[in-house]
């Protein structure tokens, strides 16, 4: 019946064959071995400083000198007292590494290979209990994400950082220097950035 | 058949009861009146460009038919249609990179670029196709249309 339009069959086989194409010209911005086709996805991969892209750039959080300060310390709060850690502090402290992707919900994901001190040694550093909770606070002034909040089972996890290095260099200022939150299984938001305060909730 | 059916029923009008539950107990009044306005939206989309657009093309397609190869209608309108639907998910990129991207990272892409060589390789495999039909028709040119 070629007057009737498109039989069933046809139009099945037509949307299957514009999903493959779709998924094919887009996923390449996450799948690596889908690179090569990635026409139409907004981010590729790869591309940004040390190999990552980025949302929210340190001029657009309007901390470019504020995270560049010498001064800068990253204070962590618990139980009525604070304690303030230099980056150098921070360095000599054990370090632990984590490979982790930002996961954007914006549909893009990059692994990377992070450094830093381990969020459960630092909490544990400043005496705090381990169920505690973290609430962080970057140094950018405003935004809907300049704090973040994890649960004892994120503050807990190993591969939980605060993250120093990235892909073996010092963390880009574009990706959160002088330190940013790593953790997994947490959307690319809450991976907050240019760090300066965690406090420790019980 | 029928007992898949009737659970793919339950379980599809389970899940969309579930989903319209969290809207109103998870989402604040506004968020739930974006989401209507998002849905309406799509309505507006489909019943005033795509339908008028798809009988259109639909109707020429039809006319033409009789003197195109069997099937070269059906693979020219699937031909269009995935066309359509590329174009659809390009055109936004291409206006947000109009507008500016926010960093580097972002649309950095030929998305115009790209979008004229996909409709220029569906072309060519739909010429393709329309060619090996019409070889097919003359190679067996006995059989009537119905």
């Amino acid at each position: 019946m070629p007057d009737s339009g498109l039989s069933r069959r046809a139009l099945l086989a037509t949307v299957a064959t514009a999903s493959v194409a779709l998924v094919a010209t887009t996923a390449g911005q996450t799948w690596a071995w889908l690179e090569p086709f990635n026409v139409f996805a907004p981010r590729r991969r790869g591309d940004g400083p040390q190999g990552l892209p980025l949302n929210r750039t340190a001029a657009q959080a309007g901390v470019t000198d504020l995270a560049r300060d010498p001064d800068w310390r990253l204070t962590v709060a618990h139980d009525g007292t604070e304690q303030a850690f230099t980056r150098d502090e921070l360095a000599a402290m054990p370090q632990s590494e984590a490979v982790l992707p930002i996961a954007c919900v914006e549909g893009w994901s990059t692994t990377a290979h992070w450094r830093g001190v381990a969020m459960r040694d630092l909490l544990e550093a400043v005496g705090a209990p381990s169920g505690a909770s973290a609430f962080i606070t970057s140094l950018e002034p405003r935004g809907a994400f300049r704090t973040s909040e994890m649960g004892p089972e994120f503050a807990r996890d190993p591969l939980t950082l605060v993250a120093l290095e990235l892909n073996g260099e010092v963390l880009d200022l574009e990706h959160g220097y002088p330190a940013r939150i790593i953790a997994p299984a947490r959307p690319g938001v809450v991976q907050t950035k240019w760090i300066e305060r965690i406090e420790v909730r019980a | 058949m029928r007992a898949a059916r009737v659970a793919l029923v339950v379980v599809g009008v389970g899940l969309a009861l579930y989903g319209g539950f969290l809207l109103f107990t998870e989402q604040r009044l506004d968020q739930v009146l974006a989401v209507v306005i998002w849905l309406a939206g799509a309505i507006v989309l489909h019943d005033a460009i795509l339908a008028p657009a798809s009988a259109a093309v639909g109707g020429g397609l039809r006319r033409a038919g009789g003197r195109m190869p069997r099937g070269a209608a059906t693979l020219i309108g699937a031909g269009l249609a995935i066309g359509a639907l590329v174009t659809i998910l390009v055109v936004p990129l291409l206006i947000a990179q109009a507008r500016g991207p926010r960093n580097p990272t972002v649309l950095a892409g030929e998305y115009a670029l790209a979008l004229a060589v996909a409709w220029l390789a569906i072309a060519v495999l739909v010429a393709a196709g329309v060619a090996a039909l019409h070889a097919r028709d003359r190679r067996r040119p006995a059989r009537p249309r119905p």
